[in-house]
């Protein structure tokens, strides 16, 4: 699996929503799913499926698709 | 006040109720206001100063609760002619209401007003369904006692149903009954007492009183007999198959406003009299609601005044019905009582381990 | 009495803090509540899953092995946890501390039925069955047993290393009465007290997307438990920070309005919006609490705020709110914070402060209250350190 896929995984895994919807543009409280609970299951799943520990900081920060891939970076998981 | 106690109770529609009303509660908020400094407080930090109150719906109210967790009174102490305490199980809070002569004095005639309207002016023998005890001490009344003694004005004979053990004196009714055969008995008591005690002894026993010719009139409320899941209905049916009673009227008071009771009527809707006023409101925002919506029951009453419970939002839940147009003929508001508020589950930390 | 779940054995050996077994243990449970289709529609279910994540509790475990002395703790035995009756949660949370800090753990649940608790049970029974974990089950046990009995009580407090006691101080003092052995230690988290403090000039400068984060953190630190838990905040202070009375007002506006914006979500039963009434009603009424109450807002029925001209003394016994029932005062310096100490102070949340100037504060004014500052939205945010605990290390024994 690419780091691509794994990270479209995760986002489907911890937020329970289909595959399709994860792409550019999803952003916190942009659907019903991601809200502060669900944010807790993603944050859960994308430790997981890279292995990291986020910062609280990052936490907070991601906010969206485009972030997630950002933040990633400083955990050094390109995608 | 002397001016309303001229009127009957339930003759005055909603135009001239409301004038009458108004003019008493807005003399009632500003005496208030001016000889209990709680109440001030309250006025003018919460309800942004003393007006003028032309409507009964403007007139500000204090939660039930209050009388519970503060003295509150408008007299001094030397006028303090008794208190009253709400019923409450040991280890509650217990309302305290202070009474000057006149207050007292006021909620007996207003009580007898309303009541002889249901039986007629006549007084009549009496069974109290309660237990003599109930009358104890009498400088402290309890709810139950304060309602014996109010309703005990309309009785010429009196006897207990029960003794101190609360064991029905059977054998002591049949003989009372006998001897004031062919007249109308009043009986009085509370709801859950009169199921508890006489219904299900005299059921159990099958015995059968005759009292077909009695007028029943009971209070207290029905949330003890929820538990029992007795309906309204089934107590009526209950009662007229142990001892024939067909006049059987719930009626719907606080110790907080004693005298100003609500009356069922033979429609089984209680009736506001000239006296008092029921509103229900909103909990969101306390605005009022129209008559069929279901909300929190503010009750208003004309009497008290050596205390400022005269205008109260109660932790009961109700329904307005309508008004000035109820079959039995009765002006005013005529509403229904659907109980106290649901206790909701609280989250939070203080105080834990469950008491 | 009865035991719900774990298969406890007293005898079982104590183990090292942040063991492996109690590492894996933590996460595989968090990965099973969170993809268990009940529990995921628990707000506080999922808080204590990601609480418990790989992630979480890899860092706190780092982050111990650099205290001096990491290698030579143990667990100090049996914890006999008495959980607190209404914030379920904390159950679990008080269980997971005990477990990480190597003990063996003897649990008494509420007596009244939560569903968010009865679905983290079921999950744990499940997680307990499998193998690897059959020395976790030994290590548990939660006990239901009706609170009058003193008996049980007695009896897990004889065979207990450490007794926690999560209540009111009533419970506190009456659980005190019963014997614990010599050498037992026990924690107490009593009744507190919170308040918050906000900064005038970052209100001003927030955007509307950052203040209504801010205004959704506050319903969340309050609201959300119904006002309720210690740590909700009861009394607000607004740190002028320079600024004048119109931009105070101005703020103190925007951020109550957005405040009751947010709180058009709260379930306010019928019950809880009379209990409110009447608490305002006594606030205001009851002159021996001697409040300078200056103005009451009321935003409906799902938010009152009193504004109070001095910060008021014995605040912990006098200002005091539920479900969305608020005091606030101005202040010009953190000075005023000492006035409001006592022990019962717990919780200090800020917003537009660094937590660093508040602490310095505690710590250079030697206040005897206050023991965490946060920012807004983390205060229910339970941890290891807590209560002036550090309980990890309260639980488990040095060798010196």
């Amino acid at each position: 699996m690419t780091n691509l896929e794994k990270y479209i995984e995760a986002f489907a895994e911890g937020l329970e929503i289909d595959k399709d919807v994860v792409k550019e543009g999803l952003e916190y409280q942009s659907i019903p799913q991601w809200d502060s609970v669900g944010h807790m299951g993603l944050v859960a799943a994308l430790e997981d499926a890279f292995d990291i520990m986020m910062d609280t900081d990052d936490i907070i920060d991601l906010s969206s698709y485009e972030k997630g891939i950002e933040i990633l970076k400083k955990y050094e998981v390109e995608i | 006040m002397e001016e309303i106690l001229k009127h009957a109770p339930y003759e005055d529609d909603h135009v001239q109720k409301n004038k009458i009303l108004s003019e008493r509660l807005d003399f009632l908020t500003r005496h208030h206001y001016e000889n209990c400094k709680e109440y001030q407080n309250f006025i003018d930090k919460l309800c942004g100063g003393l007006k003028t109150y032309e409507n009964v719906e403007d007139i500000p109210f204090l939660p039930v609760g209050i009388f519970k967790r503060m003295e509150l009174k408008s007299i001094s102490d030397d006028e303090v002619f008794k208190i009253m305490t709400s019923s409450g199980t040991s280890g509650q809070q217990v309302s305290r209401i202070f009474l000057d002569k006149e207050t007292a004095g006021l909620q007996q005639k207003v009580l007898a007003s309303i009541v002889t309207e249901y039986t007629g002016k006549s007084r009549m023998p009496m069974i109290i369904l309660d237990c003599p005890s109930v009358l104890k001490n009498r400088n402290m009344f309890s709810a139950r006692g304060a309602g014996i003694l109010g309703f005990s004005l309309f009785g010429t004979k009196k006897v207990y149903a029960f003794n101190d053990d609360m064991e029905l004196n059977v054998a002591e009714l049949k003989e009372f009954i006998k001897q004031y055969e062919g007249q109308t008995i009043l009986l009085f008591g509370f709801t859950f007492m009169i199921w508890q005690y006489f219904y299900k002894k005299l059921a159990k026993l099958n015995e059968y009183l005759p009292l077909e010719n009695g007028v029943l009139i009971h209070g207290g409320g029905w949330k003890k007999l929820e538990n029992e899941a007795v309906s309204k209905e089934e107590f009526k049916e209950g009662l007229k198959k142990v001892c024939g009673i067909t006049s059987v009227h719930d009626y719907y008071g606080m110790v907080e406003q004693t005298g100003c009771i609500y009356m069922e009527c033979e429609c089984g809707h209680l009736h506001a009299s000239i006296y008092s006023d029921v509103i229900i409101r909103n909990m969101e925002d306390f605005s009022v609601c129209s008559y069929g919506k279901t909300g929190a029951i503010q009750v208003l009453s004309t009497l008290p005044y050596s205390y400022p419970g005269h205008s109260i939002l109660t932790e009961d839940i109700g329904c307005v019905l309508g008004e000035d147009d109820c079959p039995c003929g009765r002006k005013g508001k005529y509403f229904e009582v659907y109980g106290r508020m649901k206790n909701a589950e609280v989250r939070g930390c203080s105080d834990t381990f469950e008491r | 009495m009865a035991n719900i779940v774990g298969d406890i054995q007293l005898n079982m050996r104590a183990l090292p803090p942040y063991s492996d077994v109690v590492c894996e243990f933590l996460d595989y449970y968090s990965d099973k509540l969170r993809h268990d289709k009940e529990a995921r529609a628990f707000g506080d279910v999922m808080s204590f899953a990601f609480w418990a994540r790989k992630g979480n509790i890899t860092a706190k475990k780092i982050q111990f092995d650099r205290c001096d002395g990491s290698n030579r703790r143990v667990g100090r035995g049996v914890v006999f946890h008495i959980a607190p009756s209404n914030v379920p949660v904390n159950c679990m949370f008080t269980y997971a501390f005990g477990l990480l800090a190597g003990n063996i753990n003897i649990v008494k649940l509420p007596s009244t039925d939560f569903a968010s608790l009865n679905c983290m049970l079921r999950v744990l029974k499940e997680v307990l069955k499998e193998d690897n974990f059959s020395v976790i089950s030994k290590m548990t046990s939660f006990v239901k047993y009706d609170r009058n009995d003193d008996l049980m009580t007695k009896e897990y407090s004889s065979q207990c290393d450490v007794r926690v006691i999560w209540g009111g101080d009533e419970t506190i003092n009456k659980i005190r009465q019963i014997y614990l052995p010599p050498r037992s230690i026990e924690l107490t988290f009593a009744d507190r007290y919170s308040f918050g403090i906000v900064n005038v000039p970052s209100i001003l400068k927030m955007s509307d997307s950052d203040l209504t984060s801010v205004c959704n953190d506050f319903y969340n630190d309050t609201y959300l438990m119904d006002q309720n838990a210690c740590s909700s905040p009861h009394l607000i202070l607004f740190h002028k920070d320079g600024c004048n009375d119109e931009e105070i007002k101005t703020a103190k506006a925007l951020f109550w309005n957005k405040v009751s914006d947010v709180a058009t979500k709260y379930e306010l039963a019928n019950i809880k919006a009379s209990d409110k009434y009447l608490d305002l009603c006594e606030a205001v009424m009851d002159i021996r609490r001697g409040l300078t109450i200056k103005d009451i807002k009321s935003y409906s029925n799902r938010l009152y705020v009193c504004d109070l001209s001095d910060v008021p003394a014995q605040a912990v016994n006098n200002c005091r709110g539920r479900y969305g029932m608020f005091y606030e005062c101005v202040i010009d310096s953190l000075d005023f914070i000492s006035k409001l100490d006592d022990k019962k102070l717990q919780t200090c949340a800020v917003c537009g402060f660094e937590e660093k100037a508040v602490m310095d504060y505690i710590v250079k004014s030697g206040m005897h209250g206050i023991d965490r500052v946060v920012p807004f939205g983390k205060t229910l945010d339970i941890d290891t350190i807590w209560d002036g605990f550090d309980i990890i290390n309260a639980m488990s024994r040095i060798i010196g």
